[in-house]
């Protein structure tokens, strides 16, 4: 789900977490901004906690996501040629 | 039929061809047989909803103040200049969350449940044009460049939920396998194609009733006030959230505004007053530098939705 139409998609993963570092299920996840125009989508945690977005340009995204309890975290991932590292977002 | 990226296309098994006969330019809403009496608008083309002002931008004098330009998406970060952060939400935030869902136009726009061919899910938001079809992006009911094995293609199903609010269900919900597209979405992934449909197996739009869709002449857009409302992630689970404001700028393939959105809104209504009736003029997509944008309802785009409607 990426306005980029060419091959260079890039990832942007992460897990949601509790305090205990158990996995997040049915949290709502969506790229709250970024470098480029993005798709006003928002993706749903499965058992896992994990999610992930395509990307089509380098730059720095800020991650948000928003749990059925209502709580909430954000998170900024730097994106460049090799990727990023993996978000972990812990709702307080 | 072909008709260049705008050809349609299906997850179905038999393609549906486009009826010979010409179209009329305008599609008329329907309020549905559900009843009740719709949601007042203002005398500038904005919902009437408690607690939403418009932007204070807009009341400054229209000689003091320069619109911005379009982002012309085939410029790219040259358009942009150095990579700067974007925000959806723009400035304060103005949206006002709706709670009378169940009534007209509200009860029109559908939350929507996307399980994707990986059986990954996702958020979105879908508008009734017709008793059995919603209009949406392009990239809910088909998954383009995920990055992620067994997930790109058209989505497995979509649970729909007309008028939700939070885990209200006013109409119930009903799930959809049966999608539309254009080619120049499912096989090039370009954002200026980036809109879709959602054929249910039920005539529930008759019930909540539909927007009008309509082709509309650059002049007249950009002295347009346009409304959104979806069920953006940010938000309280399934719940409504409206924001409105006049057209920043045009392309002949996109509409930008400065309308506040988030995550789970692709796929919304852009839509505009006419004549007493609500009228999509975009499919909301995506957010911008300064301005969101949606796929802009062209002929070929209100074409195809005329067939998707049949």
């Amino acid at each position: 789900m990426t306005a980029s139409g060419g091959p260079a998609v890039r990832l942007v993963t992460g897990t949601v977490l509790d305090a205990d570092g158990a996995p997040v299920a049915g949290a709502s996840v969506h790229l709250a901004d970024g470098p480029v125009p993005l798709p006003d989508i928002a993706a749903l945690t499965g058992p896992d906690g994990r999610f992930s977005f395509p990307v089509g340009a380098d730059g720095v995204y800020t991650v948000a996501c928003r749990t059925a309890d209502g709580r909430g975290a954000r998170a900024a991932v730097a994106v460049g040629p090799a990727g990023a590292p993996p978000v972990e977002l812990r709702p307080g | 039929m072909t008709n260049g990226p705008h050809t349609a296309v299906s997850n179905q098994p038999v393609e549906i061809t486009a009826p010979a006969a010409e179209q009329a330019v305008f599609e008329g809403p329907s309020e549905g047989a559900q009843g009740g009496s719709p949601a007042a608008f203002t005398s500038d083309g904005l919902e009437q909803v408690a607690g939403h002002t418009r932007a204070l931008s807009e009341s400054v004098p229209a000689e003091a103040w320069t619109a911005p330009s379009a982002p012309l998406p085939d410029i790219g970060e040259a358009s942009f200049g150095p990579p700067d952060m974007l925000e959806t939400v723009h400035g304060p935030d103005d949206r006002v969350q709706i709670t009378d869902t169940a009534a007209y136009p509200w009860r029109v726009n559908a939350s929507l449940l996307i399980t994707a061919a990986d059986n990954s899910q996702w958020i979105g938001t879908g508008w009734f044009i017709g008793p059995h079809t919603l209009v949406t992006a392009g990239h809910v009911v088909h998954i383009k460049h995920s990055g992620v094995p067994g997930r790109d293609g058209w989505v497995k199903s979509i649970q729909v939920m007309p008028g939700r609010n939070g885990t209200f269900l006013p109409f119930g919900a009903v799930t959809s396998t049966n999608f539309r597209s254009v080619t120049g979405w499912t096989a090039d992934g370009d954002e200026n194609f980036d809109y879709g449909a959602i054929v249910i197996p039920t005539e529930l739009g008759a019930v909540t009733g539909w927007f009008g869709f309509g082709s509309w002449p650059d002049a007249d857009l950009l002295k347009t006030s346009v409304n959104i409302s979806g069920y953006p992630g940010d938000q309280p689970p399934g719940t409504q959230w409206y924001d409105g404001r006049g057209v920043s700028s045009v392309n002949p393939l996109k509409v930008f505004y400065d309308i506040d959105t988030a995550g789970g809104q692709s796929g919304s209504a852009v839509y505009r007053i006419h004549n007493g009736g609500r009228y999509g003029i975009a499919v909301h997509a995506y957010g911008g530098l300064t301005t969101n944008s949606g796929t802009r309802i062209t002929k070929a785009v209100f074409d195809n939705l005329v067939l998707w409607k049949a």
